[in-house]
């Protein structure tokens, strides 16, 4: 399995679509209703039937926060953890970090996009957030 | 209900207890039954918080002889409120007469949030899909929750400030406060370190050594005569998805939202009749959070109450008149509702409500899980 550990069997379809470089969630059989973070059950209407949808890698930002103090032993800050929602019908949401832009100059509702950063030799990426009007130099796959 | 808190305890709080948690908590205890003027030995309800003293560690400790009733509440901070209600529940029932509550901690000489292990519900969302971005502590969640109230009603540096101001004001008339010798200005608020924007070092509430520990118990085990403090009214609630704060359509939704219309409701009162409220103040923001849940404040508009001065000593609504979470100490709360009850003693010597009858008393934990309860003076009547 892979992903952060400890590696959980419920996240592996989406952390392989990381390692393609797409965003996958669960998606109900039954009511089509799409939900984020991953559960065994429809919130919707409680079936157990599911698949694995690709969705469009690019939202809006919903919240965010500039961490300057460290509480995790191998992320220093400052670093700013942002909250972004895709345009899904469902309104799904996810959290990563910002890449490029100004920390200090982000406007709610701006629009981000999907960064998907391999995390070295372990065969998937952690998906991290850049301002859509935002031209990175250093981005390994130009859409 | 006819449940009342016969007794409170703590010890110092401190940076550095130099005793171990089951030590302080027997402390906190024994000092909670002596108020009472019960012997230890009489408890027989405890209402444990989880990963803390056992139940089994209370009964061997001070040879309870049968401990009829326990159960464990695992909602965080929210908890020491929420447990007056199984406490109150309990007597009623005639399971107990004596219920035990104590929060007992090192969380300044311990190992601080960061190297503890968690306690939130759904560990494995936080491995997969938090901890590796570096969104993993309290002050980093609720920050999201802050900057989102920020983005949708406005909020200043200054309404926060205010209510660090408050607290420290407060806390400088209670000889027990960690921060009764430091004075706080909006100058030094204002200079404050960023932890996680919003939340600056003043924005957070304090980390402590030390114990405290409550004693809910039957109503008519008070000597006839004597006011008590009743416990009119607990109620707890969730917000959606109260296991993840990225998916809650509304991240500013919080469990004190459903918890405080049924205390309310059962208490028979509103938030105009409080004398008092003491209100779980982890960060600045959620004390303002909380007053507009509870009915105290209208959306969008607690900042300009903690602005105006009404919630100080003297004023509309005094708000933790012992200095809170953010500058008495970190008890989880339970501290909270000591303070309520010594107002409602008239126990407070400088920083005593006049006439204090009604208080309310809220809890906040873990991804926004709330509490409340109303506690009430009542003068003594004949059993």
């Amino acid at each position: 399995m892979i992903g952060p550990e400890p590696h959980d069997e419920l996240f592996q379809p989406y952390w392989e679509g990381t390692a393609l470089g797409e965003l996958r969630v669960q998606q109900c059989t039954v009511c089509e209703s799409h939900r984020w973070p991953p559960r065994p059950v429809c919130t919707s209407c409680r079936s157990f039937d599911s698949i694995w949808r690709t969705v469009p890698d690019f939202g809006r930002l919903y919240s965010w926060t500039r961490v300057e103090h460290q509480s995790h032993p191998e992320i220093p800050p400052p670093y700013t953890v942002v909250i972004v929602e895709l345009d899904t019908p469902d309104g799904i949401r996810f959290v990563g970090q910002l890449r490029g832009g100004d920390p200090l100059a982000l406007v709610p509702g701006q629009m981000m996009r999907a960064v998907f950063e391999p995390v070295q030799g372990a065969g998937y990426c952690l998906v991290q957030w850049t301002p859509v009007d935002t031209h990175m130099t250093d981005r390994s796959d130009d859409r | 209900m006819s449940a009342i808190i016969s007794g409170v305890g703590e010890t110092e709080y401190s940076k550095s207890s130099g005793r171990t948690v089951l030590r302080l908590g027997l402390e906190a205890t024994i000092a909670a039954c002596a108020d009472a003027g019960i012997d230890p030995s009489d408890i027989d309800g405890v209402v444990s918080y989880p990963f803390s003293i056992s139940p089994e560690e209370l009964v061997s400790s001070l040879q309870i002889s049968h401990l009829r009733f326990s159960c464990e509440v695992h909602m965080g901070g929210a908890s020491a409120v929420a447990s007056l209600a199984h406490a109150a529940d309990a007597i009623e029932a005639g399971r107990a007469r004596h219920v035990l509550i104590v929060r007992a901690r090192n969380g300044y000489s311990g190992p601080r949030q960061s190297a503890r292990p968690s306690h939130l519900p759904n560990l494995a969302l936080r491995a997969q899909l938090e901890a590796p971005y570096g969104w993993n502590v309290a002050a980093q969640r609720y920050a999201m929750i802050c900057r989102r109230y920020m983005i949708e009603h406005g909020l200043t540096r200054e309404q926060m400030g205010a209510v660090a101001l408050t607290m420290r004001a407060h806390a400088r008339l209670n000889p027990r406060a960690m921060m009764h010798d430091r004075e706080l200005t909006m100058e030094q608020y204002l200079a404050g370190r960023t932890i996680c924007d919003p939340y600056t070092l003043f924005d957070c509430c304090l980390e402590t050594d030390g114990a405290c520990a409550v004693i809910v118990s039957a109503g008519d085990s008070a000597p006839v005569g004597r006011d008590r403090v009743a416990i009119r009214a607990v109620a707890e609630g969730r917000p959606p998805f109260p296991d993840d704060l990225t998916n809650r359509p509304d991240l500013l939704e919080i469990g004190l939202d459903k918890a405080a219309p049924m205390a309310w409701e059962i208490a028979g009162v509103g938030p105009s009749e409080m004398d008092a409220a003491m209100i779980y103040d982890c960060f600045t923001f959620e004390l303002i959070h909380q007053l507009e849940s509870a009915g105290f404040a209208e959306v969008g508009r607690g900042g300009e109450l903690a602005e105006s001065g009404a919630l100080r000593l003297g004023g509309a609504l005094p708000v933790n008149t012992h200095g809170g979470l953010l500058s008495e100490g970190h008890l989880q709360g339970l501290n909270h509702v000591i303070e309520a009850v010594r107002q409602l003693r008239r126990e407070c010597g400088s920083r005593q409500v006049d006439d204090a009858r009604l208080i309310a008393v809220t809890g906040w934990g873990d991804l926004g899980d709330g509490s409340m309860a109303v506690l009430e003076r009542k003068t003594g009547v004949a059993a």
